[in-house]
């Protein structure tokens, strides 16, 4: 991994000024909990603010990403899933399933151990008639765009999801 | 002693907040679920202890349908766990002294959620809607 020049929180911190990623912030308690952070692309963001279903699918989505934030276990192929198969298999890309009806995935990245970068969302049906290359080519696209001198971290699902340290 | 004032939910936080609930719940169970596994029970098994449908129940343990309140009881119970509904007053919740969050401030929304009523009920005088609580900014 290169070195940056500019450390990643300082990196972070400029893409959130260029309005290129936010962070998911769970607002419902005073007492919300994070443990680990969701940045959100903008399409994401809109997606779970306004999806096409409805209001009451998107309060499912910002739940799941508040979930996720607060440490709920997503240790789970119900959940969390890395994809492993095809050319690009095992480069770091998971989806987020969005449960209940209707099912949506959720891509990114993990930039650092408890800290996940969510890039696109399908329709799980639509995955499963187009397949999953038009949206894994779309997330590296923009993982490259946001973060060009960093891998996705490539690690046991487990590890991926601990509590966000604040690694360099 | 500042009087409580009733929040009047718009359509987005009754959905918030109904969805809020409705994972909690699954997580619940989810994490009742995995606890039993490890001693042996199955999906199967614990589909049979109610006499539901395996696949049904493998749906819901999935996240791929949805389920009533009964059957939430019923699958704790037969998991071994009894249900306990106790309600914490918002006014009595606390940031955590530890976040992951940002330094960037919290989405501010149309949602004023129950944070804002936890500082009205706190508060000598009485807010106006577009209060806002900012929580738990790292240095």
């Amino acid at each position: 991994m290169l070195l940056t020049k500019l450390s990643t929180e300082d990196h972070l911190r400029k893409l959130v000024d260029d309005k290129k990623i936010s962070h998911h912030s769970p607002g419902l308690w005073p007492d919300r909990k994070c443990i680990r952070r969701l940045w959100l692309h903008p399409v994401v963001r809109s997606f779970s603010e306004n999806p096409d279903a409805g209001t009451t699918y998107g309060a499912k989505v910002r739940a799941i990403f508040s979930a996720f934030v607060a440490g709920e276990d997503f240790d789970d192929d119900d959940l969390l899933k890395n994809l492993s198969k095809g050319p690009d298999g095992n480069i770091g890309i998971h989806e987020i399933k969005i449960l209940w009806f209707p099912k949506a995935r959720v891509l990114g990245g993990f930039l650092r151990h408890g800290e996940f970068v969510a890039l696109s969302h399908a329709d799980r049906d639509l995955l499963a008639t187009f397949g999953f290359q038009p949206i894994i080519n779309l997330v590296k696209e923009r993982w490259k765009e946001l973060f060009p001198e960093r891998e996705m971290l490539n690690d046991s699902r487990s590890e991926l999801l601990r509590k966000f340290d604040g690694a360099v | 002693m500042a009087r409580f004032e009733l929040l009047e939910l718009d359509d987005e936080q009754q959905s918030d907040f109904k969805a809020d609930g409705r994972l909690r719940a699954f997580f619940t169970l989810k994490k009742a679920f995995k606890e039993r596994a490890r001693d042996g029970v199955t999906v199967g098994s614990l589909a049979e202890a109610i006499g539901r449908d395996k696949g049904q129940i493998s749906k819901v343990l999935s996240g791929k349908s949805g389920i009533t309140l009964d059957t939430f009881i019923l699958l704790m119970c037969a998991l071994g766990f009894r249900l306990s509904f106790v309600a914490e007053r918002v006014e009595h919740m606390r940031p955590h002294n530890w976040t992951a969050e940002p330094y960037a401030a919290p989405r501010l929304t149309g949602n004023m959620g129950l944070t804002t009523l936890a500082m009205r009920t706190n508060s000598s005088t009485t807010s106006n809607s577009s209060t806002r609580v900012l929580v738990g900014s790292n240095g």
